[in-house]
């Protein structure tokens, strides 16, 4: 291995800007993120349990454009997208730390482009899971519907609700498992964070609801949160004794919470070289 | 100007990193050289843009306060700090592109400056696999991918073979050659005396001295053996202006005109002198008198 002695040449291209920067990041850690075989597996089946059954549903049974039915994929699907979340967000920001490669990227990209990078591979990937099976289930509820094209133009906000629920559980999600993975350089201890946060907070929040007999404590589950604020948007009837935006400002507190975790650990922390 | 700081601090609850620092350095090969704990690295942490200062001013290029654009900037860190999962190809390109190179021009450069680097076929293998001196090969062509104009340089041959550090050093010096900026931040005082002109030495925090490498040597020391009352000898040295170092009957003697201040001082003080011949200080034994403040600073 000896130095063969070609010379160093200068470069005096235009450098990319900013935004193509983070696009090559996530484009990179997404590739990264498919490779793994549990990605794909998680992938496959959300869109057999969510898309797939239901579809094979509207073809013995055409369904009538009612919310509940495409409500009902994200409530049913909860466990996916918690595992998803676990298995791509925990090492985003974890293996950078183990690996010590984060100075690296801070050398050459600003914090800002480094975070929002590392929340477009999460939020890209999560919104594989989450927003396009529901808009695709929309699509060919569609395609199947036997109702009247005025009928189905009536229901169109449907659509609005489908994509707003899922981009908003793409951002929370996103952003919790962001921050975990930001905590710990331990990818493990990150995913079962995430995972616990999500799962854990719903059984609290089932087990001192039926012991002390009081709906406000549904609150306490982050999933029963995203239940409220999703029932809203789908128009159907809320599923506890207490307004929506409550939740909602609940969630949007998870979400700061998040983002000053992430703000604290990325830019004010010392990144040690 | 490559880069200035005007009473940079640092604070770590009570402890000081950095003292009210200030320094102008000049374009070209720069060492930062100092104990452990003296605080270079966290000198070379601001001027990265990695943590923010205490108190105080700082600037890189001509940027103040870390506004400097990135792409000017390359980094090789002294500890490991490489994806085990990808491969030195994938690895480069990637990050070159991150500092701003299009696809195809990271691609290119990527594979040319592996060939700088001597690092050959093996630059297709995942880098969990390699030596301490080819991921060390790989990291200073991660610095410089994307043609920054100052690159800065943590230990850069810790834990090369001989062979491997001169060639790392002689990549270093005709880097140097090519209109680069390089701060060398080495404990290795040989390597940075090899590839740097200017040296800073830093101390508690504070600059101790800087200077040319060249001139900070320059001052040659007259090296003498005496027989006979040596306190007499060294005190009439020292009333005629030298500056006397060493005990016993060996002493390094500095000064205009010391060797006929040396016969003139061994006449008045009966003592014979044995052996004096000139003597060219090491950067090593510069910053060992230096840090331990023999030289009189």
């Amino acid at each position: 291995m000896g130095i063969d002695f070609q010379k160093y040449r200068s470069w005096d291209g235009t450098h990319s800007s900013m935004i193509k920067r983070v696009a090559v990041l996530v484009k990179k850690e997404a590739f990264l993120a498919l490779k793994s075989k549990w990605v794909i597996a998680l992938i496959v089946l959300t869109y057999f349990l969510g898309v797939v059954t239901r579809m094979m549903s509207i073809v013995f049974m055409p369904v009538k454009f009612e919310s509940s039915f495409f409500q009902g994929f994200f409530d049913d699907s909860q466990l996916w997208f918690i595992l998803m979340a676990a298995v791509v967000g925990s090492g985003l920001i974890a293996n950078d730390l183990r690996n010590k490669s984060i100075v690296l990227y801070f050398s050459c990209l600003p914090k800002s482009a480094y975070a929002a990078g590392k929340f477009g591979v999460v939020a890209g990937l999560l919104s594989i899971v989450v927003l396009m099976p529901g808009v695709l289930l929309f699509f060919m509820a569609l395609l199947s519907s036997s109702e009247s094209l005025a009928n189905i133009l009536d229901h169109i906000w449907i659509l609005g609700a489908i994509v707003a629920t899922g981009l908003f559980i793409t951002a929370l999600m996103s952003s919790v498992s962001l921050a975990i993975s930001s905590i710990t350089s331990d990818k493990r201890y990150a995913g079962a964070g995430i995972f616990m946060i999500f799962l854990l907070s719903d059984i609290v929040a089932g087990v001192m609801k039926d012991i002390l007999k009081n709906d406000r404590l549904a609150m306490i589950s982050i999933w029963n949160n995203i239940r409220m604020v999703g029932n809203q948007l789908f128009r159907m009837k809320l599923p506890y004794d207490f307004p929506w935006y409550e939740s909602l400002l609940v969630l949007a507190a998870v979400i700061i919470c998040s983002a000053g975790i992430i703000y604290w650990k990325i830019f004010k922390k010392e990144v040690r070289v | 100007m490559l880069f200035s700081t005007y009473r940079l601090s640092k604070y770590y609850g009570s402890l000081k990193a950095l003292n009210e620092l200030t320094v102008e350095v000049e374009r070209g090969t720069v060492g930062l050289l100092g104990p452990n704990g003296a605080g270079k690295s966290t000198l070379l942490r601001i001027l990265l843009g990695l943590i923010e200062p205490s108190e105080g001013s700082y600037e890189i290029l001509g940027n103040k306060n870390g506004r400097v654009t990135m792409d000017m900037i390359g980094y090789m860190p002294e500890h490991d700090c490489l994806p085990p999962g990808l491969t030195a190809v994938g690895f480069v390109s990637y990050f070159g592109q991150l500092s701003g190179l299009p696809y195809d021009v990271a691609m290119e450069r990527t594979h040319r400056t592996f060939d700088y680097v001597g690092l050959g076929e093996e630059r297709y293998r995942e880098m969990g696999s390699y030596s301490t001196g080819m991921k060390q090969r790989v990291k200073l062509a991660q610095a410089i991918v994307h043609d920054p104009k100052v690159v800065f340089l943590d230990e850069p041959t810790n834990g090369m073979d001989p062979e491997g550090r001169e060639e790392m050093l002689s990549l270093l010096k005709d880097l140097a050659s090519m209109d680069k900026s390089i701060v060398l931040s080495s404990h290795l005082l040989p390597d940075v005396e090899f590839v740097c002109k200017n040296v800073v030495i830093v101390n508690n925090g504070e600059v101790v001295t800087y200077g040319k490498v060249e001139e900070l040597l320059g001052a040659q020391t007259l090296r003498v053996k005496m027989y006979g009352n040596e306190r007499d000898f060294v005190k009439a040295l020292k009333e005629k202006g030298c500056k006397v170092s060493g005990t016993g009957s060996e002493f390094m003697v500095e000064g205009d005109d010391a060797v006929s201040k040396v016969w003139n001082a061994a006449r008045d003080t009966k003592v014979q002198v044995r052996y004096m011949g000139f003597h060219s200080r090491s950067l090593e034994e510069m910053f060992i008198d230096i840090v331990e403040g023999k030289n009189g600073n």
